[in-house]
């Protein structure tokens, strides 16, 4: 096992931990209502059950918001170890996170019709946990420059 | 040990330490960062994101519009059987003698009017239209939350210039998603318009005209109108009767009994 020298990403890796529990329990929430067939409760319209019963709401037959969640359960894994391989996979999983949550949010305004504010907080903070990610990586590679 | 752990311990032995946390772990032969490794997770990422939204693409389009044509081929000689033979001109259905209108307010996505298309619109037309006593007019409005209602009312007026309009609003009643799920979809609209024989060219050019909007709005203003003084106010379906004698309002999927009283009442006693 070998040691880098240089600044750490501890309050990265916090604030990502951080992130991504919110990014679970937001996630966890519309799998739940999913599964036992209610409405999200949703402070800006029906927009959350119309989202949520679109055609759009699944890939292949896997609800997307189960998807979330396995990729935020993924992320806080990053967050809490401090391997470099943590790292790349992080950035791997945001930058899918924030394509998928574009592409979704474009279907929201264009195809649906309507927004789910569940959605827009999880672009938000998956759109956050990449701009970490890319800080944690640039510690890593900072820190493993070597001494001049 | 790293440098971190060893803090810690310094301070729980009391020693005075600011603790930073410590340095990046590696496996054991595991390289520095390389500038490849990184290139190869972001396009790892756009590759799999691509591949993600093709399965949905794929499956989406499979799974929801294609279950509605196969509804709207399978439900079409039910409706030709209901309505053939009989005069359509645009929303009209009857003959133009007739002594006794009715108006039909309806929504496309609304499920009481879904309901009213199977249990009281069939034998109103066998009772009343066939046998040239009455006509029913459609006049869709939009009540139901989101803007598919609307979009399918357009294009439900849209078929009418072609006579087809109760081929179409029909297939699209009798075989709803839930008013909840935004299942009304424009394949959806396309396909109950070809199921209903409608020629798509001359349905677009209406569609996208001025004549079905303004022709829309002519309906909400009256449906506003019809419904100020009925006890459940602007709701669908309502059946407006109108005859000789006066015009009676009814909603709801009633039993014919009542619009049956309603055309008995508006014409004299009779029917």
């Amino acid at each position: 096992m070998g040691f880098d020298r240089g600044a750490s990403d501890f309050w990265v890796r916090i604030a990502a931990a951080v992130l991504a529990v919110i990014g679970i329990g937001v996630t966890a929430y519309l799998v739940w209502e999913r599964y036992h067939g209610n409405a999200p409760v949703c402070a800006l319209g029906g927009g959350c059950l119309t989202v949520q019963r679109s055609e759009w709401s699944t890939v292949a037959g896997v609800p997307v918001a189960f998807m979330g969640l396995l990729a935020y359960i993924g992320l806080l894994a990053c967050a809490l170890v401090r391997w470099q391989w943590a790292a790349l996979a992080s950035l791997f999983i945001t930058i899918l996170g924030v394509m998928l949550s574009a592409y979704l949010t474009y279907l929201e305004l264009f195809q649906i019709n309507a927004i789910c504010e569940y959605c827009v907080t999880s672009a938000v903070i998956v759109t956050l946990l990449f701009v970490l990610s890319v800080v944690r990586l640039a510690l890593v590679a900072r820190a493993q420059t070597p001494v001049t | 040990m790293d440098g971190l752990s060893l803090c810690w311990r310094a301070r729980a032995a009391g020693l005075r330490a600011t603790c930073v946390p410590g340095p990046m772990l590696r496996f054991p032969g595991e390289g520095a960062l390389s500038k490849k490794a990184i290139i190869a997770v972001i396009v790892a990422a756009i590759v799999v994101a691509g591949v993600v939204i093709g399965i949905q693409q794929a499956t989406k389009s499979s799974s929801n519009d294609s279950t509605y044509a196969k509804k709207f081929t399978a439900d079409y000689p039910n409706v030709e059987q209901m309505t053939n033979g009989i005069p359509q001109n645009g929303q009209v259905l009857g003959s133009a003698k007739a002594p006794i209108s009715i108006v039909e307010y309806m929504d496309y996505k609304c499920p009481v009017c879904g309901a009213a298309s199977h249990n009281l619109v069939p034998p109103l037309i066998k009772d009343y239209v066939r046998t040239g006593k009455a006509t029913i007019e459609l006049r869709p409005v939009h009540v139901i939350q989101g803007n598919q209602s609307e979009t399918a009312a357009l294009a439900g007026l849209a078929t009418a210039p072609q006579n087809r309009m109760w081929y179409f609003t029909e297939l699209i009643l009798r075989n709803q998603g839930s008013e909840l799920d935004p299942w009304l979809t424009q394949a959806v609209l396309t396909d109950a318009a070809k199921t209903s024989g409608v020629s798509a060219a001359e349905w677009n050019q209406v569609n996208a005209g001025q004549g079905v909007v303004t022709q829309f709005l002519n309906i909400a203003n009256s449906f506003a109108s019809d419904t100020s003084a009925a006890p459940r106010g602007e709701a669908t379906p309502t059946f407006v009767v109108h005859g000789p004698k006066g015009t009676v309002v009814v909603q709801g999927d009633v039993p014919e009994s009542q619009i049956t009283q309603a055309m008995q009442q508006v014409n004299g006693g009779k029917v």
